[in-house]
């Protein structure tokens, strides 16, 4: 995946570009942090293997893939694809946005009673046509428009996204989650949700994103912002089930507070190219964040996750934990960062990243870095590669299971620590059953070519 | 355009990147590059003409010559690399002297007398032996003790054996077609930047050879090295253990060496072929600067080893105390089946040293292993990064690497990073990377000294502990002298 790309910077998405300069509308803030966003993008394009963030990933599909943006809130769309009743749920009555190649679509959403108590719940077009003060506040605050070029690319489009906002003290009864389907070809979205969190408020997020059934190509490019106050604790699940010709960039960008905790879990399961960067900025004394996540790659799926924990005020914890599998021919990525700023001490940061190859065709590049500049710090890092155990495999055949079974009780083991741990109910199930398949009979993962290898 | 010799002194193209024509011109005229074969030193600054100086200086053949000029025009479409944890002015290459000839014994110090007291001082505290002592502080060494005698002892010793260790230029001399079959084959001379530009300016270094199936019966060190004391500051090594055969090689020691280049650029190439074991070992502890990082080296080598036949095996373990700067990757590519690789490193940085270091380690035949080993202590302000790659192509199934990379960290304003690449192509290989950071712990510290230590032997004997799997794999003089190096190199690192 070392080819090198051959994409004018400036050029790609140009027109669109200039059509969501014209066309979209927004108070003078949010255009200037457009224009500043659209400035970076048009600076220098797309991220090329030639940079070491980007060594592993090419994105020449998405260079090539010749995505359009949709327009923006206004223009009209045919929901006529996405049936209400075919998109995947949590649990009944539980509050959903959900969005249609990036615009809120009302009719296949349900606001719960949170909204309107202090709570803000709701779309960023709403928002705007509101214009509560925090909004201007912290949307383009932690991910900042010239952050990246593809967070400049996501700010230039803003104009549609999920927001909460947790006044001091609230919190959310059940889990929110929120649905981006795309539905139409070869669509490019720029997915944006905020999360403001008061002190001591507390939520579940669930962020999903999905490919309506006959969704052909796409392009998902999201930015997540989130801060966290004193003592505020989120809960964050994010999926990613796209289809085959699903291209997903997003940059989770959190900054927590005192005393603040910050779960994180990611699934990532489908999508021919997924590139997640996560990055937690531990900003004052006593705060936690346990990022956790489960990279189940076939086919030709290409899966890059990079998480950067900035461990900048003392006495923080860390604790990171990505597991892969990996059939087929498919090639996963991990870099996970951990930076221990001067005078960060007492600081405790683990991470982990354990991964299975299924297939000879597999493959795995990953990359977990320290880099500490205080003394009094307890940190480590683990990564391994490698195969099921023979061992076990015989075990299980021993036991009367035929070998494709004993495979995907293995495989079903070693992801179930990151599944079973996100604690939503009937979430995990649904993971397990959509992975594996509801009986205890194999489907997804056995069925694949891989497996039969002696 | 005022120089009459400017279009007769440098063919066309070849001038320095990013250099006004006219400055270069300018240049070479005003040191007026004549080759005087009788010159003890060339001019300071970088062309073709001085490389052909010093490939004519050193009598070399004309195929070596070009090689050095390949060299030296691939250096000049090179940009110096930045990606490493490491900070410091920059290089002026115009600036330095590419070729000297070695000192005269006149122009050191006469006797011991005339050492610096404390250059003595950390020898009694190495326990470096007596006779020693006047070699290294760069006393006239014929004035201490016979080196020539000895010298000739062990050469012949090995000649019975069919061994060839020599200088690298007498390598040249004597057994070119080694040489040139050998030179190049693991490290490319357009490898990297700092290798490119060794290769063009090379000044001289080892050479070995151990021919089929024998097993050298001593180990080939620098304390009794049979070349030239000073090699200069561009080195090369090239090490070659023929089917069957072992050798352990050791390089520099543990003596601080006081050194008024600036920049290091060495190569080393190591080649086994089936069945062969090379063991290199080197302890590093060139001038670290002063403690306000004033001064100090740049050591910037390219080291690698190919296990080119079945079943051979080399073996890296280093101890890095010294230089300002340290780059410094010794890497092995595992090509024949069955081959092993090992890097076993301890890296010490103190007041304002940096060191980026770290190993490749390539996995190219099946059933290849490989294990990584590394211990970095970091103390004052310095700096010290692990950077180690482990590939395991494609057909390299049966694949096994275990790196351990750990930091000790001595002081709130000194840093410790880890960046390990793992890249598996290879879903039968197992790999495994851990690393962990830590201080160490007070009530250690505490049991220590209740135990009647002071301090500073406390802290010293943690250390030596914390770097034991390495220090192991040294020969065992050095292993003891190294203990102590680690002990000196942290004294003013304890509070």
């Amino acid at each position: 995946m070392k080819s090198s790309q051959t994409v004018a910077p400036g050029d790609l998405f140009g027109a669109d570009l200039a059509r969501a300069h014209d066309e979209l509308s927004a108070p003078s803030w949010l255009t200037a942090l457009r224009r500043a966003g659209e400035a970076r993008f048009r600076a220098s394009g797309l991220p090329t293997t030639a940079q070491e963030e980007w060594r592993y990933t090419s994105l020449a599909a998405i260079a090539k893939g010749g995505f359009r943006w949709s327009g923006g809130t206004g223009a009209g769309r045919d929901l006529s694809s996405v049936a209400a009743s075919a998109l995947p749920a949590l649990e009944a009555g539980s509050m959903r946005l959900v969005f249609v190649d990036g615009a809120y679509a009302a009719d296949l959403s349900t606001l719960g009673p949170e909204s309107g108590a202090g709570v803000w719940v709701g779309s960023l077009a709403a928002a705007l046509a509101e214009s509560p003060p925090w909004l201007e506040q912290h949307l383009g605050r932690y991910a900042a428009p010239d952050h990246s070029a593809l967070v400049g690319l996501n700010t230039a489009f803003a104009d549609d996204g999920a927001l909460l906002h947790l006044p001091p003290g609230t919190r959310l009864s059940g889990p929110l989650h929120i649905l981006f389907v795309a539905a139409g070809a070869c669509v490019a979205a720029h997915p944006r949700v905020l999360i403001c969190a008061g002190e001591r408020s507390a939520a579940t997020v669930v962020e999903e994103y999905r490919s309506a059934a006959g969704a052909s190509t796409h392009y998902n490019n999201a930015v997540v912002e989130m801060s966290l106050g004193t003592a505020a604790e989120i809960t964050h699940v994010r999926l990613v089930a796209e289809n085959e010709g699903g291209c997903h960039t997003a940059m989770v960008q959190v900054r927590q507070g005192a005393d603040s905790r910050y779960n994180c879990h990611q699934v990532t399961t489908g999508g021919a190219l997924v590139r997640v960067d996560t990055r937690v900025e531990l900003a004052a004394p006593g705060a936690e964040c346990v990022l956790r996540g489960l990279y189940a790659l076939r086919g030709t799926m290409h899966a890059d996750h990079h998480t950067f924990v900035d461990h900048a005020s003392p006495e923080c914890h860390s604790d990171e934990r990505f597991k892969g599998v990996v059939d087929d021919a498919a090639h996963a990525v991990f870099n996970g960062r951990v930076l221990v700023r001067p005078d960060a001490q007492q600081t405790v940061a683990t991470q982990q990243n354990p991964n299975v190859l299924l297939s000879p065709d597999a493959c795995v590049d990953t990359k977990p870095e320290l880099e500490i500049y205080a003394d009094d710090v307890k940190c480590e890092h683990g990564a391994t590669i490698g195969q099921m155990d023979p061992l076990a495999l015989f075990y299980l055949q021993s036991r009367g299971l035929d070998q494709a079974a004993a495979r995907t009780m293995l495989i079903r083991g070693f992801a179930a620590e990151i599944i079973d741990g996100i604690g939503v109910p009937g979430l995990g199930q649904r993971l397990h059953d959509e992975l594996f398949g509801s009986a205890p009979q194999p489907s997804v993962v056995a069925a694949s070519s891989g497996m039969e290898r002696s | 355009m005022d120089s009459p010799s400017k279009d007769n002194t440098r063919p066309a193209g070849t001038t320095v990147a990013g250099e006004p024509i006219d400055a270069v011109v300018n240049q070479d005229y005003k040191y007026g590059f004549v080759t005087d074969l009788a010159a003890d030193s060339a001019p300071p600054g970088l062309s073709e003409e001085i490389i052909r100086f010093i490939s004519a200086k050193k009598e070399e053949p004309e195929w070596l010559l070009e090689w050095r000029l390949k060299a030296y025009r691939h250096w000049l479409t090179l940009k110096e690399p930045t990606w490493a944890q490491v900070e410091y002015p920059p290089v002026d290459f115009q600036d330095i002297c590419y070729y000297s000839a070695p000192k005269k014994p006149s122009d050191g110090p006469k006797s011991l007398d005339e050492v610096d007291p404390e250059l003595l001082e950390t020898f009694e505290k190495l326990g470096i032996p007596l006779n020693e002592r006047a070699a290294l502080a760069g006393v006239a060494v014929d004035a201490v003790f016979d080196s020539v005698s000895v010298a000739t002892t062990f050469k012949e010793k090995l000649g019975d054996l069919g061994i060839i260790f020599c200088s690298f230029s007498e390598a040249v001399r004597e057994h070119p077609e080694l040489v040139r079959k050998y030179l190049g084959s693991v490290v490319p001379a357009g490898d990297n930047f700092y290798a490119a530009l060794n290769s063009a300016v090379f000044s001289d270094g080892s050479f070995a050879y151990v021919p089929k199936g024998v097993r050298c019966p001593m180990e080939l060190s620098t304390y009794f090295r049979i070349n030239a004391a000073k090699t200069g500051q561009f080195e090369r090594t090239l090490l070659i253990a023929d089917e069957g055969a072992y050798v352990s090689y050791l390089e520099g020691c543990t003596a601080p060496m006081r050194d008024e280049n600036q920049l290091h650029a060495a190569v080393v190439e190591l080649v086994a072929l089936e069945g062969a074991h090379i063991k290199y070992s080197t302890v590093q502890n060139w001038y670290p600067g002063d403690k306000e990082g004033r001064g100090g080296i740049y050591n910037f080598v390219t080291k690698r080893g190919a296990c080119r036949g079945r079943r051979s095996k080399i073996s890296w373990t280093q101890v890095e105390t010294g230089s300002a700067i340290t780059w410094k990757y010794p890497s092995c590519l595992l090509i024949g089946d069955e081959s092993v690789g090992e890097f076993y490193s301890v890296a010490m940085t103190n007041h304002k040293q940096q060191a980026d270091t770290g190993t490749k380690m390539v996995h190219i035949g099946k059933n290849t292993r490989s294990t990584i080993i590394s211990k970095g202590i970091s103390a004052g302000e310095a700096q010290n990064a692990y950077r180690g790659l482990v590939r395991v192509q494609k057909g390299a199934s049966g694949a096994r690497n275990y790196s351990q990379c750990d930091s000790l960290l001595l002081g709130d304003r000194c840093g410790a990073h880890t960046f390990p690449y793992l890249e598996v192509r290879n879903s039968s290989a197992v790999v495994e990377h851990e690393a962990s950071t830590s201080k160490i712990a007070e009530d250690q510290l505490f049991y220590c000294q209740s135990r009647g230590l002071s301090a500073e032997d406390a802290v010293s004997l943690i250390v030596n502990g914390f770097c034991k799997e390495v220090l192991r794999e040294l020969p065992m003089e050095f292993a003891v002298e190294a203990q102590k190096l680690l002990g000196v190199s942290l004294e003013g690192a304890v509070g």
